[in-house]
């Protein structure tokens, strides 16, 4: 259990990460030399000059050869340059650093959420199998993959913002009139805590709950399936049989042996839902006017911005591999067959 | 048949299942035939009754331009289905043979096919969909092109694993030596045993293209109003519920999580019998 | 110290009530080393998991009990008020095994970090070990380990469920051995379940043969091997490359064994049987002893 070993498995996956990556840019690439037209006026954002466009037009090789061009166009990554915004103007990667965290926190808040839930429920449900508490697992879990996430968001802001009077109106991420908070990680509830704002703390709390659940029911669905179904083929294997002869204690026979050995599926299960989420993240910014990724994906998507595009592109496959890297070194920590086998 | 059999002991088994395939069943008529039964032209508008509340001769309310909101489900019933059917079958056949092909004869042809299906999956499948429909227009046809690309890899790798388990069995052994090529095998010999499974995934994935085309309505990027879609009638009903209104988002809303509820649980049923390893 | 009397389990399935056991009974002495033998499907690890209160949710006793020491203990184990000193070996060691802890952690599971070396030791294995995941180790060691848990929980009976099926010769002479040994040092019963009949009479004091979910005879392994009263165990020995000259020699047993979910004979080993006579059919043969220590039930016995 040396941490050499870990720091080795993490490199590793990172390496093995690349291809997948180098294979986006390869492929976003090909994408802006095929579209029709001028690829540097798509970069230069909105109205730009003659100068600008021609100026672009060096920076990017565009007048060499397509290997050329490729080259400049990864040099223009390195530098953190990924074209300007139409719709906004701005550098993609500054509307990118502005928009992410709002993204981060509500679909981290909604795993969070989620696995809080569907967790014990899965559990719960596995252990007293066909007792009412299973069947409120079904059921939940069946609800759950049956509501869209838009609907549940607009129900759950005409129960709690319209009959209630308890959310405030599903506007963003704080209430307009508030005082502004120093931005320094771009996580409102982050923020408010550095800079001891309570008020804000609440109020960005009160603007995250709605949107969070909305999102996170999307995850319960699939997740408490599979805790309830990894937990029953646990629990019916060899070795929990020949456990219960050794007269174990419940407890450790259910969290120590039974648990550990099921949450492997749960993990593998986890990296699915986080995709699912960042695609359900769309709908629910649009409901709750969350400025996320999603919206701005969308946005980019309707005005045909391919730098907005490609920049959104490129900022999910780095998330996605970066989440799986991560899931898979908690499954070797949990599993040592895959650690040891690198 | 054997089939009818077993599906009817299974029904008997499971009244659940049994009243979840006849919702569907009732579904899909009211989709056929609904639209010659109702009393209101859905796209008729009536300003003068505009945003009017449920009532027993309106009993799903007026939306915000005085169309009848009931009308425009049951329309909608037949243009949901229909895209969510289309692209289920379009990602069947297509995912079927690239999983077949791939599990049957491995080597180079494997690692094509799962390299094609894991670069779809290596990105959120609504993302790519919404791609798709936003590069190629909004079009009932481009959103059934984009959820049956986004549900091939699903199809591919589930037929797959189906075949190369059962590739070496005796009777394909059989097969291939009383004389059938390979590709007759394949196809008349082992593609059937993986029927029951498919038909399983078929109901579940249907739900599930099913909210997809509700959700690429619902941000704008799929069916443009007037057209009657579940999603189209949450997203113009949406900006209502602030104020009160709420059945102008609510019922669409309601029908779609109700047949998406059923296909689901008809799935599950399904799935518990063809499932051998069940125990009561 | 172990008593199984008119033992009846009946199993909820899909296709219907599987009839897994048919008025077992059975007497266990402390020390003893009985076999239980029978082919696959007989009903032997049905037995041995309702003696050690390992049944299937699925499971139901539809009549007779478990008696330890006298108490009747019931087919759960955790919801035993009396805690009958039962332990089980299993027929795969390396699945009975928790694949993501050391061996060393599993044996503290069960008896405390002071006595996992031990343990190991007098299983015969090194201590150091304790280190190792079960994947590290080969069949033979993981079912030592899978006795020296079973030993952690200081045992009377110790239930072996074809311990020794999945390994080579040589190891599974090693195995038998080591039971053998620890049963003698320790006073501990056995009940060794397998389906190899010369495997039993090398090892046991007593044999009982089971077919179909009943017990049909009871015997010391001399009088067993020299004169089986049943006509199912005599095909037995008949079947054992032990008891012949040459290969042409084996018999096979007539038959399969019947479908325990379908209609069953009072005899079920009436469809196989070759002293089949009509009253066999007319009610199951009871167990009943010809000599004090040799119980048969068969209403036409080989005398």
């Amino acid at each position: 259990m040396s941490t050499g070993s870990l720091g080795g498995t993490i490199l590793r996956r990172l390496v093995l990460g690349l291809p997948t990556l180098a294979g986006v840019i390869v492929v976003s690439f090909i994408l802006t030399r095929l579209l029709p037209g001028d690829p540097a006026v798509y970069f230069a954002g909105a109205a730009p000059t003659a100068e600008a466009i021609a100026e672009l037009r060096k920076t990017l090789l565009l007048d060499h050869s397509l290997w050329d061009q490729f080259v400049a166009y990864l040099v223009q990554l390195a530098r953190g340059d990924l074209g300007r915004s139409l719709v906004t103007g701005q550098p993609v990667v500054k509307d990118l650093s502005l928009r992410f965290p709002a993204t981060l926190e509500l679909t981290g808040t909604a795993l969070a959420l989620a696995l809080s839930v569907a967790v014990p429920l899965g559990i719960a449900g596995a252990l007293r199998k066909g007792r009412a508490i299973d069947h409120i697992c079904r059921i939940v879990s069946t609800m759950a993959l049956s509501m869209p996430a838009f609907f549940t968001g607009l129900l759950l802001v005409f129960v709690f913002y319209y009959l209630l009077g308890l959310a405030p109106a599903p506007l963003g991420r704080v209430d307009p009139m508030a005082f502004p908070l120093p931005d320094r990680t771009g996580f409102i509830l982050m923020d408010a805590i550095l800079a001891w704002d309570w008020s804000n703390f609440r109020d960005g709390l009160a603007h995250l709950v709605l949107p969070a659940f909305a999102l996170a029911l999307a995850g319960i669905g699939p997740l408490t399936r599979v805790t309830r179904g990894a937990m029953l083929a646990v629990l019916t294997s060899d070795f929990i049989r020949a456990a219960r002869s050794y007269d174990m204690p419940r407890w450790r026979l259910v969290y120590v042996y039974a648990l550990r050995n099921a949450m492997l599926p749960v993990l593998t299960t986890s990296g699915f839902v986080f995709s699912f989420l960042i695609s359900a993240n769309v709908v629910v910014e649009k409901v709750f006017s969350w400025p996320g990724i999603g919206s701005y994906a969308l946005e980019a998507l309707v005005a045909s911005d391919y730098a907005a595009v490609q920049g959104f592109v490129l900022a999910v496959a780095t998330l996605y591999v970066l989440i799986n890297i991560a899931i898979d070194i908690l499954y070797g920590i949990v599993d040592v067959r895959v650690r040891l086998a690198g | 048949m054997a089939l009818t059999a077993a599906l009817q002991d299974g029904f008997r088994r499971d009244p659940l299942t049994a009243v979840t395939a006849g919702f569907i069943l009732a579904v899909c008529v009211l989709a056929l035939i609904g639209p010659a039964l109702t009393a209101y032209d859905p796209l008729a508008t009536d300003p003068a009754n505009a945003l009017m509340p449920p009532t027993w001769l309106r009993p799903c309310g007026t939306d915000q331009v005085g169309r009848d909101i009931c009308a425009r489900i049951v329309y909608a019933t037949r243009l949901d289905l229909f895209i969510a059917v289309s692209a289920v079958v379009i990602a069947l056949v297509i995912g079927s043979l690239i999983g077949s092909l791939a599990g049957f004869f491995g080597g180079w042809v494997d690692r094509i096919a799962m390299w094609v299906t894991d670069t779809i999956m290596a990105f959120p499948l609504f993302l790519l969909a919404m791609g798709i429909v936003a590069a190629l227009g909004s079009s009932v046809e481009n959103i059934i092109y984009a959820t049956a690309i986004v549900n091939v890899p699903f199809y591919a790798r589930t037929v797959r694993a189906e075949i190369n388990q059962r590739r070496d069995a005796g009777f394909v052994e059989a097969a291939r030596v009383s004389g059938n090529g390979p590709f007759r095998v394949l196809a008349f010999h082992l593609f059937p045993t993986t029927v029951p499974q498919l038909a399983v995934q078929m109901t579940l994935t249907m739900g599930w293209a099913m909210l997809n085309a509700a959700a690429l309505s619902f941000i704008g990027l799929g069916i443009r109003p007037p057209t009657p879609e579940w999603g189209i009638m949450v997203a113009e009903g949406a900006s209502f519920i602030i104020t009160g209104e709420w059945w102008v988002a609510l019922f669409p809303g309601l029908a779609l999580v109700l047949v998406v509820l059923s296909l689901n649980l008809l799935g599950d049923g399904l799935r518990d019998m063809i499932d051998p390893r069940e125990r009561r | 110290m172990l008593a199984v009397d008119g033992l009846t389990v009946h199993f909820e399935t899909r296709r219907g009530v599987v009839r897994a056991l048919d008025r077992v009974s059975l007497r266990i002495a402390p020390g003893e080393i009985v076999g239980l033998v029978g082919e696959s499907g007989s009903g032997k690890s049905v037995l041995s998991y309702a003696i050690s209160g390992l049944l299937d949710a699925a499971a139901r006793i539809v009549a007779g009990d478990i008696l330890w020491y006298g108490t009747p203990i019931g087919p759960g184990r955790e919801q035993r008020t009396t805690r009958a000193a039962v332990a089980q070996i299993f027929q795969n060691p390396r699945a009975s095994l928790n694949p993501i802890r050391t061996i060393g952690q599993q044996l503290a599971d069960v008896a405390g970090k002071r006595r996992v070396a031990d343990l190991l030791r007098s299983v015969r294995l090194d201590p150091e070990k304790a280190r190792n995941y079960s994947f590290e180790l080969s069949g033979g060691q993981c079912q030592r380990v899978g006795i020296a848990l079973a030993l952690g929980c200081e045992p009377e009976l110790l239930v072996a469920d074809e311990s020794t099926t999945g390994l080579d010769v040589t190891t599974e002479a090693a195995v038998m051995e080591l039971i053998g040994d620890l049963s003698a040092r320790r006073g501990m019963a056995t009940l060794l379940v397998t389906h190899n009949l010369a495997l039993a009479a090398a090892h046991c004091h007593r044999i009982l043969v089971m077919h179909a979910g009943q017990i049909v005879e009871s015997a010391p392994v001399a009088m067993l091997t020299t004169a089986a009263l049943h006509p199912y165990t005599a095909q037995l020995i008949a079947a054992t490359p032990q008891h012949c000259a040459s290969a042409d020699d084996l018999q096979v047993i007539p038959g399969q064994l019947p479908d325990l979910a379908g209609p069953l004979t009072p005899c079920r080993f009436a469809t196989r049987c070759q002293r089949h006579a009509p009253e066999c059919d007319e009610a199951p043969p009871p167990l009943v002893a010809i000599t004090p220590d040799h119980l048969v039930a068969c209403r036409h016995p080989l005398c």
